[in-house]
This record gives C-alpha cells, sequence and structure tokens, in this order.
C-alpha cells in the first residue's frame, strides 16, 4: 500500500467528526482505543494478519480521534475564563504566546491569561485570551510587544454570545479553532502595561521581533504619505510575505476575493514552492552539494514557517515539504498523497479543532483534488508552450476542491479564477521573489530596499488591477444562498467515484451526468425559497434594525439592513446577507429604507450588491451623502426605485401594506430626520404587525389624530426603545401583545430607556429584546401567531 | 506481504519509515518491505545477471559461444595497454537498468549494491586483484561531475576500495579534455575523440606500483586503454581494468 496514512487520517478525522456531533464518553473512547491497539499488536505479532491488524490500527485511529477531541473539547468548554462572566474592565496579567496581530483601527493581542485582578482581589485563572486594543486616535500603534513579554492589560470582556441569527456564529467557531477561550476589548494602547520582557534568546521571541523588525521595514518603505499609515500596497505586501491580512483595505480583500485569486493570500504551497526554489538555486550557484541543500532547506524552511506563525495552510505545506526533503534525504519514494495525509494527521493531533477551521479544510480541499485529479486533467489537455495547460488544470482542479467549501462559507461562486490565475500566478510569484530580497535588504541597506519598494509598489498595483478585470463579466464571480448539505456530500460522492476505474462506458457517462447535476445544483442554487405562512424576522444586527418578512407565497421584504456609522465592521456583508443566504434566498423582491441613518442603512449596501433588487421603496433622499449615494450606486439596474408616502397601500400575496407615515412632501432633503421614517403597517388575516422605523412623538401623536387603524399584535418599537417615543396615548392606541426590541448589547446611547420599558411592561405586551434574546421570528398563517427567538432554538 | 512481521520491521524507526516513505522497486514497481532495500528491491538485486560466457583472457572481451577461456584475435595480433580487464556482465537488461539508474537518475545510493554485486562476481578472479596496490577510478571532465554531482566510478571504486581494504587513489588521474560524450560515437572515432585527454598530475602511489582501474561500462575499451596510456606513461608497473558491464 502506498498511501497507508490516507486511512489512518481519514478514520482519525471520521473519529473528531463523530465527537463533535455525538459527544461520546472520553473514558469508552480511550478504553476503546487501547483494545484495538491490542487486537492490532495480537494480530501482527502472534496471527500474522497484516490486513486485520491494519484494520485493527485503522479503527484505533478512529477511537483516538474521537477521545482526542471530546477531551480538548471539554477542557475547552469548562475553562474558567471561557466561563467567566464581568461587566467592567478588569486586569489581566499574563504572557503573549502570538505576535500580535495589526490591524485598521485595532491590534489583536494574544494573550496567555496567568491571573486577573479586579478590584483588590487576585484571582488565578488560565486561559488563552484575545484582547482587542482600539488605537490611539491619529497615531499609528504605539504597542511594541513581542511574544513571550509578560503584560497586564485592562480590558473588558466583550459579550460572548455576538450575534445569534439561528445559525452558529462563524466568530465563535473561529475562536474555537485557534482555543482561544474568550475575547476582551481596551480602549486605549494606555491600558497596556508592559511588567517584563521575555527571554531574550528563546526562539519564539527572536521570531517575533525579527518579524517586527521586517514589518517596519514594510511600514517604513511602504507608508502612505498624506497620514503617513501603512499604504494598502504595503499592507498587500505584508498579506502575501508575513501572512499577516489585517492591515489590508476591505475593498482590494473583496476584489480579490471576487476574482477568486485571494487564495494567492493564504500562505501556503505556493509561497514553499518559491521560497524553495529561490533557497536551492541560490545553494545550487554556492555549489553546496546537493544533500546539503536538502538539510539547510529543511532547516530555512522551519524558520520561514515559524516567521509567518502557523495558519493551517502553512503548517500544511511546510510539513509535506520537510516530508518530501526527508525522502529524498533516505532514498525513499514519496507520494503526495501519503505525505499530505501525514501533514493533516499531524495538524489533527496538535488541535482536532482544526478539522472544523475554514482554513484547515480549504487547503486540504485543495490539495487533495490537485494531487488526484491533477494527472487525470492534464491528460486532457493540449500540451500548450509556457505551461499554460498545468496552470489551467491546476486551477481547475483546486476549484473543482473547494467550490462546495467556498460556497458554503463565502456563498461565493467563482471561474474567474480560471482565467486570472494565468495574470496572478507570475506577479505574485514576482512580488514574493522580488519582496523576500526586499526583507533581506531591509535589515541592511535601507537604500537598496527603498528602490526595490518602488517596483514591488508598482507590482503590486497591477495585481490589484487584474483583480478587477473579469468584473464586468456577469457570471464569472456571482453569490449564492448556502447550498444544503446533500447536495454537497452528493457532489463529492460523485467526484469520488470519477477516480475510480469503471467496467463499462455507461457507468462511466452516468456517473458523469450525475456530477454535472450536483455541480450545476451546487453553483446555481434552484431551490425556490417558498414560504405558506408569513413570517418576520427580526435580525440580530446590534445596535439597528433589519427585518426580513417572507409573505406566504416566494415574494421576500427586507426593511432595514442596520450598520455601523463608521463601517468598520460591515453588518450588511457579515450578518445580513449571510442570514438571507442561510434561508435560501437570492432575490428581495422589496428593500425598504425606513430612512438613511446609519444603523438602518448601511447593511443595506452589501445587500443591494449581494441579491437581486426588484424594488427599492423609500420615502427622503438625503443630498450629498456619499453612504447613501453608494447604496442607490449598488442597486441593481434592473430595480424599480419608488418613493412611498402616507396613503400608499400594496397587497402582497395576499398581505396588505399600509404606509402611514411620512407625508408627502420634496423627496431630496438636506438632512434625513427620524420623524421621517417610513411606518409601515402589515395586516394579514386577523393579524397586523406595525414596524414603527425611528419616529418621535410628533408622529405618533400625527397617527392617532389620522384615521389610520393603528391597532396591531406586534410592534416594533420605535427608536429602539427610546424615550423620545412610544407615548402612553400611542401604546394604548396600537395595543400590542408583543412588543420587539432592536437594540445592541452595551450599545452608547444606553438604549432602551428603562422608563420606556415600563410603559410597555404597563400595558401588558410581552417584551423581546434582540439584544437578550438574539434574533426573533414571528410567523402567521393569519389566525394564530407563535414566536421563536435565536437564543431559545439553541 | 509473505514474511513474518517481527523479522520484516526490526525496529520501530524502520516501521515508521515504512508508513511514512512507502517506496516501490524502481525496476519491478514491488512494494520495498525491507527496510534496508533502496530504490531497487533485494529480489531484483539478486537477479542481476553475471557472464556466463567464455571471454578473452586479455581485454575481458565477451564471446557468443560458451567453452575455455582464450584470447581473442585483436589481443593476439596487438596487446592493449592494460594488462587484464574483466566485467561483470552483458550491459543489458536489469544491470543496465541499474547502472542507468544509478549513472544518469543520481541513486547514488546503489553503490554498495553494485559493488556488492561486482565483488560476488569477480571477488575471486585472482588475475585482478592479486597484487594490487591502488585502486583508481576513471575521472569525468570536472564540469560535468559538477553537473551530475558525482563521478559515478568513484563512487564505485570507493566502495569496492573499502570492501577489499585496498587504498584509492582520487584526483591524480584527470581528464583534461572536454569530449562529446563516448556513446555517441563510432568505435573508430572513439580513440580519436579521447587523444589526449587523460593526464597524471601527480604520481605518488602510481609510480612502480600495480593499479586497478574501475569503470562502469565497457564498449570499445578506448576509456581504459587511454587513462592506462596515461599511467603507464607515469611510470606505473601494471596497469588491470575492472568495469561493471561490457557492451
Amino acid at each position: 500500500m502506498l498511501f497507508p496514512f490516507f486511512f489512518l487520517t481519514l478514520s482519525l478525522a471520521g473519529g473528531i467528526l463523530l465527537s463533535a456531533l455525538a459527544s461520546p464518553s472520553l473514558a469508552i473512547g480511550t478504553a476503546s482505543m487501547v483494545v484495538c491497539l491490542f487486537c492490532a499488536w495480537i494480530f501482527l505479532s502472534a496471527l500474522r494478519k497484516t490486513r486485520v491488524a491494519f484494520a485493527f490500527i485503522l479503527l484505533a485511529a478512529f477511537f483516538l480521534g474521537s477521545s482526542l477531541h471530546t477531551y480538548q473539547n471539554n477542557t475547552f468548554e469548562n475553562n474558567p475564563l471561557k466561563k467567566l462572566k464581568a461587566e467592567d474592565y478588569i486586569d489581566f496579567q499574563g504572557r503573549m504566546y502570538k505576535s500580535l496581530s495589526r490591524g485598521h483601527e485595532r491590534d489583536y493581542l494574544f494573550l496567555k491569561v496567568e491571573k486577573i485582578i479586579s478590584g483588590n482581589q487576585e484571582i488565578k485563572i488560565r486561559g488563552n485570551l484575545r484582547i482587542s486594543v482600539l488605537h490611539a486616535q491619529e497615531m499609528q500603534s504605539s504597542l511594541d510587544l513581542h511574544t513571550h513579554d509578560r503584560i497586564k492589560v485592562s480590558a473588558k470582556l466583550s459579550p460572548s454570545q455576538g450575534y445569534r441569527n439561528f445559525s452558529p456564529s462563524a466568530l465563535d467557531q473561529y475562536l474555537k479553532s485557534q482555543n482561544i477561550h474568550n475575547r476582551a476589548f481596551t480602549k486605549s494602547p494606555m491600558l497596556v502595561e508592559k511588567l517584563q520582557s521575555g527571554k531574550k534568546a528563546s526562539l519564539p521571541r527572536i521570531i517575533s521581533t525579527l518579524r517586527r523588525k521586517l514589518q517596519r521595514g514594510i511600514e517604513h518603505h511602504f507608508s502612505d504619505p498624506r497620514n503617513s499609515r501603512l499604504s494598502s500596497q504595503g499592507a498587500v505586501v505584508e498579506a502575501l510575505l508575513l501572512g499577516e491580512r489585517g492591515r489590508m483595505d476591505p475593498e482590494i480583500s473583496r476584489g480579490l476575493q471576487d476574482a477568486g485569486i485571494f487564495h494567492l493570500f493564504a500562505i501556503s504551497g505556493a509561497h514553499i514552492a518559491i521560497i524553495s526554489f529561490f533557497l536551492f538555486s541560490i545553494f545550487r550557484f554556492l555549489r553546496l552539494p546537493d544533500r546539503v541543500n536538502y538539510i539547510l532547506l529543511i532547516f530555512f524552511l522551519l524558520l520561514y514557517a515559524s516567521l509567518v506563525e502557523g495558519r493551517p495552510s502553512v503548517m500544511r505545506a511546510t510539513i509535506m515539504a520537510l516530508a518530501f526533503l526527508i525522502g529524498k534525504l533516505i532514498w525513499r519514494n514519496v507520494n503526495l498523497l501519503n505525505t499530505l495525509a501525514i501533514s493533516a494527521f499531524i495538524l489533527l493531533m496538535l488541535n482536532p479543532f482544526n478539522l472544523f477551521s475554514l482554513g484547515f479544510q480549504l487547503t486540504f480541499a485543495a490539495t487533495l483534488s490537485i494531487i488526484l485529479f491533477f494527472p487525470k486533467i492534464i491528460h486532457y489537455l493540449p500540451r500548450l508552450p509556457m505551461r499554460i495547460s498545468e496552470i489551467f488544470a491546476l486551477s481547475l482542479t483546486a476549484q473543482l476542491g473547494v467550490l462546495p467549501f467556498v460556497a458554503l462559507a463565502f456563498n461565493r461562486i467563482t471561474f474567474s479564477a480560471l482565467l486570472l490565475n494565468f495574470a496572478a500566478l507570475p506577479v505574485v510569484a514576482l512580488i514574493m521573489a522580488l519582496g523576500y530580497i526586499f526583507l533581506l535588504l531591509t535589515l541592511m541597506s535601507p537604500m537598496a530596499a527603498g528602490i526595490l519598494a518602488k517596483l514591488i509598489h508598482f507590482l503590486v498595483t497591477f495585481l490589484i488591477a487584474i483583480s478587477h478585470l473579469l468584473d464586468p463579466i456577469p457570471g464569472a464571480s456571482f453569490r449564492i444562498p448556502t447550498p444544503s448539505v446533500f447536495v454537497v456530500l452528493g457532489y463529492f460522492f460523485f467526484l469520488g467515484l470519477l477516480l475510480f476505474p469503471t467496467r463499462m462506458r455507461r457507468q462511466k457517462l452516468f456517473i458523469s451526468v450525475c456530477f454535472a447535476v450536483f455541480l450545476g445544483l451546487l453553483v446555481t442554487y434552484p431551490f425556490p425559497s417558498h414560504s405558506k405562512i408569513l413570517k418576520l424576522t427580526f435580525i440580530d444586527v446590534g445596535q439597528g434594525d433589519s427585518i426580513l418578512i417572507e409573505f406566504p407565497g416566494h415574494k421576500k421584504m427586507l426593511v432595514d439592513g442596520g450598520g455601523t456609522p463608521d463601517d468598520t465592521f460591515d453588518i450588511g456583508e457579515r450578518i445580513v446577507s449571510p442570514f438571507l443566504w442561510q434561508k435560501g434566498i437570492k432575490k428581495i423582491d422589496y428593500l425598504v429604507l425606513t430612512h438613511a441613518h446609519p444603523d438602518h442603512m448601511n447593511g443595506l449596501k452589501a445587500v443591494a450588491r449581494n441579491f437581486k433588487v426588484e424594488e427599492f421603496w423609500e420615502a427622503f433622499s438625503p443630498k450629498d451623502n456619499p453612504s447613501y449615494a453608494e447604496l442607490r450606486r449598488r442597486l441593481p439596474l434592473k430595480t424599480t426605485c419608488r418613493r412611498m408616502f402616507r396613503g400608499q397601500v400594496e397587497h402582497i400575496d395576499g398581505v396588505k401594506i399600509e404606509i402611514l407615515n411620512p407625508k408627502q412632501a420634496d423627496p431630496f432633503v438636506s438632512k434625513i430626520l427620524n420623524d421621517e421614517s417610513l411606518v409601515l403597517r402589515i395586516s394579514y388575516g386577523q393579524m397586523a404587525f406595525f414596524l414603527t422605523g425611528d419616529i418621535g412623538k410628533a408622529v405618533e401623536i400625527e397617527l392617532l389624530q389620522s384615521s389610520f387603524t393603528l391597532q396591531s399584535d406586534v410592534l416594533k418599537s420605535p427608536h429602539h426603545g427610546s424615550d423620545s417615543s412610544s407615548s402612553e396615548e400611542f401604546l394604548s392606541a396600537v395595543a400590542p401583545r408583543f412588543l420587539i426590541l432592536t437594540v445592541g448589547t452595551g450599545n452608547r446611547y444606553n438604549l432602551p430607556d428603562p422608563e420606556v420599558i415600563n410603559r410597555y411592561k404597563e400595558i401588558g405586551a410581552q417584551i423581546y429584546r434582540t439584544d437578550h434574546s438574539g434574533a426573533v421570528e414571528i410567523s402567521s398563517d393569519g389566525q394564530k401567531l407563535s414566536l421563536r427567538t435565536a437564543s431559545q432554538s439553541r | 506481504m509473505r514474511f513474518p512481521l517481527q523479522k520484516k520491521f526490526g525496529s520501530f524507526l524502520k516501521l515508521a519509515e515504512l508508513v511514512f516513505f512507502p517506496s516501490v522497486c524502481k525496476l519491478c514497481s514491488r512494494l520495498l518491505e525491507f527496510p534496508d532495500e533502496r530504490i531497487i528491491c533485494r529480489s531484483c538485486l539478486q537477479g542481476l545477471k553475471p557472464r556466463r560466457t567464455s571471454f578473452c583472457l586479455c581485454c575481458g572481451k565477451f564471446f557468443d559461444d560458451s567453452g575455455e577461456p582464450h584470447f581473442c584475435r585483436k589481443c593476439v595480433l596487438q596487446r592493449p595497454v592494460f594488462s587484464v580487464h574483466r566485467s561483470c556482465g552483458p550491459y543489458s537488461g536489469s544491470l543496465k537498468n541499474t547502472i542507468i539508474l544509478f549513472k544518469y537518475r543520481g541513486y547514488r545510493v546503489l553503490d554498495k549494491a553494485l559493488a556488492t554485486f561486482v565483488l560476488k562476481t569477480l571477488g575471486r578472479e585472482e588475475s585482478l586483484w592479486w597484487g594490487v596496490d591502488n585502486i583508481i577510478p576513471v575521472p569525468l571532465f570536472p564540469e560535468k561531475q559538477k553537473k551530475r554531482g558525482f563521478n559515478q566510478a568513484s563512487e564505485l571504486a570507493r566502495e569496492l576500495a573499502r570492501q577489499k581494504d585496498i587504498e584509492l587513489i582520487e584526483g591524480q588521474l584527470i581528464k583534461v579534455k572536454r569530449t562529446p560524450p563516448q556513446t555517441s560515437l563510432e568505435a573508430s572515432e572513439r580513440r580519436k575523440n579521447l587523444k589526449g585527454a587523460f593526464e597524471v598530475v601527480h604520481d605518488q602511489g602510481i609510480k612502480g606500483k600495480t593499479v586497478l582501474l574501475v569503470d562502469d561500462v565497457y564498449t570499445t575499451g578506448s576509456t581504459l586503454q587511454e587513462c592506462s596510456l596515461a599511467l603507464i606513461k607515469a611510470g606505473a608497473l601494471e596497469v588491470r581494468a575492472l568495469t561493471i558491464a561490457q557492451a
């Protein structure tokens, strides 16, 4: 057998998966493993049945995986730091276990906590903490810390739940895969105090110092002349060379993701290959014997891997490269599949949570698919000069493997990579080759480095331009709803079957057709999103509004999209769009903007970009508002824009929608007021829902005096429960049974007002808050209401 | 997997080697099960064919028929510069493939296996070994050796010298002319091609000694002839020659 490890790794991964799904007991798992190993030994040594013994070893690997995961999971979930609850700022003391990661407006510290100090109390507590440190205003980060430094940070624990919208949070999963037990936040670098430097001679510290030095070199040579910060090109260079993507311009990142060439930024095989080639050429030039070369390469690769502080992709590539070199050294064959499996095995043993980390999945899916399918596909391609066929086959096979993962995690289908790789690969290779020389030069001759930096700057600009080459072509890259697990399994099943030789032509044809069908299902998502009843979901977008209305039938309406004032966190892209995709929605029939304030509007920008929009409803348009202009620009051309004012009525799938506010006037205004919010009353059968936007008392009184029916079963609290709204008269006129408050945890306006909550209680309404219970979903068949929240369904 | 497993996996490390780097024989594609096997499996090495036919007592040329060894016509007319030459087997089949793997694919580990094969077939040939003072490999042009990374003849010679406990002399006989590869030439051109290609830079250990020249393949004997000439010129008492295979 040429790849025994492949089966061992599959078995280990299977065990980990089982443990994650079924959480079996640790004792049984370990005992079974020992029994299996014992059986294997008996069969091996006494009965001499190798195959049976191997089967038992496989079984042992399975139990090993399951007990390893169970053990890790238990320690992780029961970690005292994870369970720690504290409202206020407390002092965390501990050692940095990783270099700090720099971002746009914040840095991340990774702290191995030793104790916490709150007030006069000192509590010993252990665990890994990620602390985000907000930069001081208008200043580059002044934090200069290295791995193993002992520090004390005054920080506040971040609210643990994140955004809860009926699906596990991606952030939680990410933190778990990184073995980070909790997150904290501090508002200034001044609150970080260095107690003691780490030992100068320790390897992680040397690497951390070197890394910082190189980072400074990049910062120095790639600074933006306007504000002396790292330029966007510099951030790209940093990402390519050091694997630090925190400072990349989100716009550029999205361009690269759409173009499908973002994978080049994950330090992986390509990087290792380029470095190895580079070093090997140097050693050859120095006339070192090949075997000495291999040993030196092994050393430098290890150094490099530790310098970029291993993500799964770089670990995978390094382990594979090392196995390859060692194989060469001891004159053994190197089976790629076996080597790949070895690296997966090691990574899973080190941290079984890796199996669920996206980076791990992507890198192994891509490499496995290349190893298995490359020889088959290259066979069908014509021989072209410049390795065109090879590059195409590489892109294609990698794509085959990662397509479902990218669709599941990013809701993105990209075909442009197949073409763009031709242009991007050589450019990236060149940037990296020059980049490493540049890094060396920064340490020796800043002048020469400066000249090289200009050239690299130009190449990076060129790379960014390449990523937009195919933007005008529709279908080169698009977004789709989250595919179902069955489609993904079917896809992989038939893709796997394609590998096996078949006896008859018809069999082959049948398998190919099946695969094509599943591929089609995966990339087009042809399933309609149908609903029998009326469903309103108040999405948890933190501080802000976003309400999805699913009409009985196919139509969907989205009222507002949440948003942060400065767009630091793209709610629309990260929260609202994924929620809609999770529901299988491709098209928004009615996109409603109640009023152009950031917490209602900013999230819609991403929605407008990611979905088909039939109609766009609004009342007033602000003049000279860049955010609003961006939203209008991003709406698809076919979208009908309608202005809605008081008195208009729409009937959608048997649901009546009345517009109660604002009064008709000149739609172009210089400043948008809360009182100009669109107010919708939605009635279906005997049930009515009242969506109020951010209206205040004045409008409430106006509505009371009008002839509209106000009585409703569900009321969205006006203006997030501010005391300038929700007057007693209004509340008693609406007389809601359910009150939904859309507020963010710990928001800076201290909403909702306790006084308002009292008023709600007085009218006897049941109160649901998105900060307490996450998203709230209310469904109705016209007769009855039913309600569920994200926190319950957990 | 026919062999008892305890024998097969001597130690844990060897087992690891099998699991981490499962390899197949480059000749027969069978899994290499023994920990000491490299590149070529045991049975393929055991299957290397030594000479079976008769040969010339002097130049070692194989005859087509079997029978008593005797002098060939060429040697009767004119003796070569070297006094005696022997090769182990015909340059064909798995011996040829092994030499190709060794020489052109850079599998230097095969030196031991080949040396063992040489000693198995020619180790008792007293006309070759009796009274030999030094072993000298046929040199490569320095640039070519850089390119290939090693000299197949000296790898083999080193291994033979170690196993026979005879002194190895390297770097005294050198190739000074870059010549097109012998394999690309006709028999008559081969002599001309190599004329004056070899020189002895330092005659210590050569002068007044009996030396054994070692090369991988013998075709017309031109290379050995030229080397021997250079060695005799430098004062060698007697030059004998040994090659693995003969074309």
